[in-house]
């Protein structure tokens, strides 16, 4: 059986191929190679969330992923939701709501949200609350946070955002 | 640091590359613990076996009155399996309480198991069903009971070239319910301090236990039987006197496998907490399930 080097991988909706040394995880791939800094290495050990991207359009510590298993996988990071000039309803909400001081916890918290509201529909607080539970804030104390997630959930989620 | 990965696509494959790589390396599951140990630079494998292209062993199916789960299968998977809330809640339940959403996606069954910390919550529910594995090797397969698998902490007793393949137990009976505690200092991103699971049999419109199956995570190096609860349990009417004589003999029991560790005198009393409330859960899950069925 062959040794795996090479990744490819759909990211952002576009599909490309790299080397990569096998010993790195998704988040070095991503932010080394591929220079997508918008995902943050809070802890390193998937306590915090704030490496959170979609794999596969579900939420991973991408700090846990060994980029090679993202191989014939979607990948989804920060850069990828919305645009400066069209931000994604989340963004705008987050925005509106006060969600982001320091803004180190948001990229996970959007991913969080967004892969969630696009699985679940008019979804209660509490149910909010679970879906973000693997994201860590030390900045907003979280209310303006959920605030922000129900505000989208309540105009009919995340379509085509 | 110098790292062959491979990336099978079936267990054949897998198996085949363990035995010709031979025993420095590592078969990468969720990856939830393995990763993070090699960060840390605590294991340093010379190669690793990627199980995750692997379809064939992420199932959770009721055949012949067992239900059989491949070792790939995510806690999402297991939490949001309608066969298992139905007739195994207590296991589903454990699913849903590990760790948080992202590590719920990406850690398995079998990594849980494999990884063999004393506080993995896929256990106890396991253990208590009595649970078999079926253990895939390139000459074949054998069958243990999960007990077998665990030799202390963080240590299992596969043999090299060893992979999990499929976790299974009997199906309770249609007139049993079941419950999971977990004791942790926060309500997401813990680590188990006590996991209970208590998966109980009533005769049917009655309180009258036929069978009590009782798991604890993390009150010895490994998730064990509560097996002296489970026999006072059986056959009582599970009234408040029996619950309260249950919760004592469990904290006997947990005495003596918690051993000289520092948490012990917290431990000793606390599971006798985790006991009255998965008991306390059962009976009124018990309850509801007999007004829904008059």
């Amino acid at each position: 059986m062959v040794k795996l080097e090479t990744l490819e991988m759909t990211l952002n909706g576009k599909q490309i191929s790299l080397q990569v040394a096998p010993h790195k995880r998704l988040i070095d791939v991503l932010r080394e190679d591929l220079g997508l800094k918008g995902t943050k290495e809070g802890c390193g050990e998937g306590e915090c969330g704030a490496c959170t991207v979609l794999l596969n359009g579900e939420p991973v510590n991408s700090c846990l992923v060994m980029a090679l298993q993202a191989n014939d996988c979607q990948v989804e990071t920060i850069e990828g939701v919305g645009t400066e000039d069209q931000p994604h309803p989340l963004q705008r909400a987050f925005i509106e709501k006060g969600a982001v001081q320091c803004g180190y916890c948001t990229p996970g918290m959007i991913l969080s949200a967004k892969a969630f509201l696009e699985k679940k529909s008019n979804p209660t607080r509490d149910e909010i609350k679970v879906a973000m539970s693997g994201n860590i804030c030390r900045c907003t104390g979280y209310k303006k946070i959920i605030d922000a997630v129900v505000s989208v959930a309540k105009k009919g989620g995340t379509a085509n955002g | 640091m110098a790292l062959d990965y491979f990336q099978p696509k079936s267990i054949e494959e897998a198996v085949q590359v363990l035995a010709t790589e031979g025993e420095a390396g590592k078969i990468l599951a969720g990856g939830t613990d393995l990763v993070l140990h090699m960060q840390e630079g605590k294991v340093k494998p010379k190669y690793l076996v990627d199980l995750s292209k692997i379809e064939a062993l992420r199932y959770i199916e009721e055949k012949d009155g067992f239900i059989r789960i491949g070792s790939m299968t995510t806690f999402t998977d297991l939490a949001e399996a309608l066969i298992l809330r139905k007739r195994v809640s207590a296991l589903a339940e454990a699913a849903s309480l590990v760790g948080s959403p992202q590590i719920r996606n990406q850690g398995t069954v079998g990594g849980n198991i494999a990884n063999a910390s004393p506080a993995a919550d896929a256990v106890p529910p396991l253990v208590a069903l009595d649970a078999k594995l079926k253990i895939y090797h390139q000459q074949g397969e054998r069958d243990v009971s999960i007990s077998e698998v665990f030799g202390g902490v963080g240590k299992n007793l596969l043999h090299p070239g060893e992979i999990i393949g499929e976790i299974y137990f009997p199906i309770p009976d249609i007139h049993s319910v079941s419950s999971f505690y977990k004791l942790a200092r926060r309500k997401s991103l813990a680590i188990s301090r006590i996991s209970g699971a208590v998966f109980l049999q009533f005769k049917p419109n009655s309180y009258e236990v036929i069978k009590a199956q009782i798991g604890l995570g993390a009150i010895a190096p490994n998730p064990i039987k509560a097996g002296k609860t489970e026999e006072l349990l059986a056959g009582r009417i599970l009234d408040d006197g029996v619950i309260t004589e249950a919760v004592r003999k469990a904290s006997e029991e947990a005495a003596i496998s918690l051993g000289d560790r520092p948490s012990a005198v917290y431990k000793k009393d606390a599971v006798g907490g985790v006991i009255r409330g998965a008991l306390a859960h059962c009976r009124l899950a018990w309850q509801s399930k007999m007004g829904r069925e008059r």
